[in-house]
């Protein structure tokens, strides 16, 4: 895999730096920010290609989105409280990026398959739905399986 | 360290006392697997669709509730966490928050009078002292509930 260089509007901030160099595989080449050419070498980079998964604006929120959710693992502990992990600074953060999570927490849900996380709560506050009836309430497996449904109707690809 | 939790948690839990019986796993926490449901994970938010929670017992972080909820599976208060033949045991655990004591953990005993403990979202344990699951996120144990072992 060819390394991935970071033009400007990639270098947001060291957490996502962070989780792009977990995400892929090779070292990450800064580039000097204040001089065009670089860029023009990035929009027509091979490593360009491995962006398209991800709309160009999102990748951003992608990085964000993937350090809080593991802090989050790492706040929570062995917490059985669902009040204390929701109320946990980092999964504050995830509903705090606003809808534009939405999809990518649905696409976490599906690569979590027969292990989803506690992504319900978040959910119902970045929708306002709850599509979860209640002789499926805590059985997460379920939740899940409501919560993509309810997405494929709403038209979240993944 | 036994399991994949930070040693700070469950500074007693070591590999002297402690035994892993499961891997990690998201779907049922503390309270169900004290209950006997490993299909579920039981905690009373006032949110619905969230987490499961037996009707009609108060949506409250209270010890009262907390034994409410496991007497819908037929345990109800006892002395101590002391073994007794054809008695199985639960111990809740709860921490002091200011003036409140809030309910944050539940294992069960085992026939061998050992205890098994779901520990959040991460792995079984089987621990030898009740008290090695103490710790600053869990408290101690507080209440002692039992009911007839089938």
């Amino acid at each position: 895999m060819p390394s991935l260089t970071l033009s400007r509007q990639y270098d947001a901030e060291p957490a996502v730096q962070r989780a792009a160099s977990w995400f892929f595989a090779e070292p990450i080449q800064q580039i000097d920010p204040n001089q065009e050419f670089y860029s023009d070498i990035f929009l027509a980079s091979a490593v360009e290609q491995q962006l398209e998964i991800f709309p160009r604006q999102s990748v951003g929120d992608y990085f964000t989105f993937k350090c809080l959710m593991d802090r989050w693992r790492v706040e929570r502990g062995t917490t059985s409280s669902t009040t204390e992990m929701v109320l946990s600074p980092a999964y504050q953060g995830i509903i705090g990026m606003g809808p534009k999570v939405i999809p990518l927490i649905i696409d976490e849900l599906v690569s979590e398959g027969d292990d989803p996380d506690h992504w319900f709560w978040a959910l119902q506050a970045l929708t306002g739905a709850n599509p979860v009836s209640e002789n499926d309430e805590g059985n997460l497996r379920r939740m899940a399986r409501a919560w993509l449904e309810w997405a494929a109707a709403e038209g979240y690809a993944w | 360290m036994p399991g994949s939790w930070p040693q700070q948690a469950h500074p007693g839990l070591t590999d002297d006392n402690c035994v892993v019986t499961s891997p990690r796993f998201n779907g049922y926490n503390c309270i169900a697997w004290a209950a006997g449901d490993n299909t579920r994970w039981w905690w009373p938010v006032p949110l619905r669709g969230i987490n499961y929670w037996p009707r009609g017992i108060p949506r409250e972080e209270t010890l009262d509730a907390f034994i409410s909820a496991f007497g819908t599976v037929g345990f109800t208060l006892c002395v101590d966490g002391s073994l007794q033949d054809g008695i199985e045991k639960i111990a809740i655990f709860a921490r002091q928050v200011g003036a409140l004591l809030i309910p944050t953990h539940a294992a069960l005993q085992l026939e061998s009078g050992e205890w098994t403990s779901k520990m959040g979202s991460a792995e079984d344990i089987t621990h030898i002292t009740l008290d090695a699951v103490n710790g600053p996120l869990y408290g101690k144990s507080e209440t002692f509930l039992a009911r007839p072992r089938n």
